[in-house]
């Protein structure tokens, strides 16, 4: 597979948020601000393009009885890792987004992309699909997260500050919100719409 | 023999890896350790310092003395309970005496640590919700500290036995 269509499998064709519907778990229960989607998000990003490359790295080690416990076993590595450096330079954001970061050992696609993918291509490729499959989610996760907190709560990068470093950059958009976009139902309605956005717009590119 | 041999090895490799990942895991924790809990520490000695608006501290035997202007205005307490949902709630409890009715009041309330479901329980985080506000100003004698209806305290909505927890935590504190 060549890279332009790794990129475009990851980002659009098989957007893990929105074809695979796998890691809806953390997808939908960090997405209520910009700030928790990008924390958990960018963790998702780096862990696994990590266990992709790690996976693909000793997939000729593996047999076939043994290739699953280690796939989880190199993710809830990294998982753990991203977890004592999110304590180690990150403390006040890892306070809110903590709970989430070691569900991200659940998260399908990662087990998907290494299974799938890692287990048996090259290690350029499969760092490179963790890449794009990663920035997908990535990107899915922001776009929920700027939508819930708009219209939830009126606001836009409340406590972004805590994973940038610099000032409070919180913007009040309104007053208040509409409640449901920011409860836990919200998450699915929103993700449902971006589902149904995607597929209005594949129908009209064909 | 060669039977064996392919069986030892199917049994050696994912050995030799999960001990590269234990060994990756151990050092990483050493190394980040100490400054992980000095975070910890810093985190809580401001979380401290909001609960009482900037009052002064000292340390006491059990938690923390609040002085203002060199008196003692009251105590944080600190308060464990299993009651909740899941695991265990760890609470910080700041108090004052009303000098005029003798009675205990809240001055604020803080979860530090809970595994309360995501997304439900852990509206009692101030972060999350503004619910723990409620117990402010809230006094042992003067307050019904059972769940509304029925009683003062409004409760989480899908998460009441985390609202029971933590709500009845506060009370056993207010009547030691």
């Amino acid at each position: 597979m060549t890279a332009i269509n790794l990129a475009k499998d990851g980002l659009w064709k098989n957007n893990p948020a929105l074809v695979q519907l796998l890691g809806l778990c953390p997808l939908l229960a960090t997405s209520n601000s910009f700030a928790t989607s990008l924390g958990l998000g960018l963790t998702t990003l780096v862990v696994l393009t990590l266990s992709n490359f790690t996976i693909s790295l000793v997939r000729g080690l593996l047999d076939d009885e043994t290739r699953l416990p280690v796939q989880i076993l190199v993710i809830a590595t990294f998982v753990t890792l991203a977890d004592l450096s999110l304590q180690y330079w990150f403390f006040d954001m890892h306070q809110r987004i903590g709970l989430f970061v070691a569900l991200i050992v659940t998260n399908c696609t990662l087990l998907g992309r290494a299974e799938a993918f890692a287990s048996k291509n090259p290690i350029l490729s499969s760092t490179f699909d963790g890449l794009m499959m990663g920035t997908g989610f990535l990107l899915v996760l922001l776009l929920m997260g700027t939508i819930r907190e708009v219209a939830g709560n009126g606001t836009l990068f409340t406590n972004l500050h805590l994973l940038t470093g610099t000032p409070d950059m919180s913007i009040q958009i309104a007053d208040s919100g509409f409640l449901l976009v920011a409860l836990p139902p919200g998450a699915f309605l929103t993700l449902g719409c971006l589902i149904a956005a995607k597929n209005v717009i594949d129908g009209a590119l064909r | 023999m060669t039977i064996h041999m392919t069986t030892l090895m199917k049994i050696l490799k994912p050995t030799l890896l999960a001990l590269t990942c234990a060994f990756l895991l151990a050092f990483t924790h050493q190394i980040t350790q100490e400054t992980i809990q000095s975070n910890q520490r810093h985190y809580e000695e401001r979380v401290l310092r909001e609960m009482v608006n900037g009052a002064e501290l000292e340390k006491s035997i059990s938690g923390h003395n609040v002085f203002r202007k060199g008196t003692q205005i009251g105590t944080i307490e600190p308060f464990m309970t299993s009651r909740g949902y899941n695991g265990e709630i760890d609470l910080l409890i700041a108090l004052t005496l009303n000098s005029l009715t003798q009675d205990k009041e809240v001055i604020s309330v803080r979860v530090t640590h809970h595994e309360e479901t995501p997304g439900i329980g852990d509206k009692i985080e101030p972060d999350v919700s503004s619910w723990i506000h409620q117990f402010a100003g809230k006094s042992a004698r003067d307050t019904d500290w059972t769940l509304s209806p029925k009683g003062d305290i409004d409760a989480i909505s899908g998460a009441t036995i985390t609202s029971r927890a933590v709500t009845n935590a506060i009370a056993e504190v207010l009547s030691e």
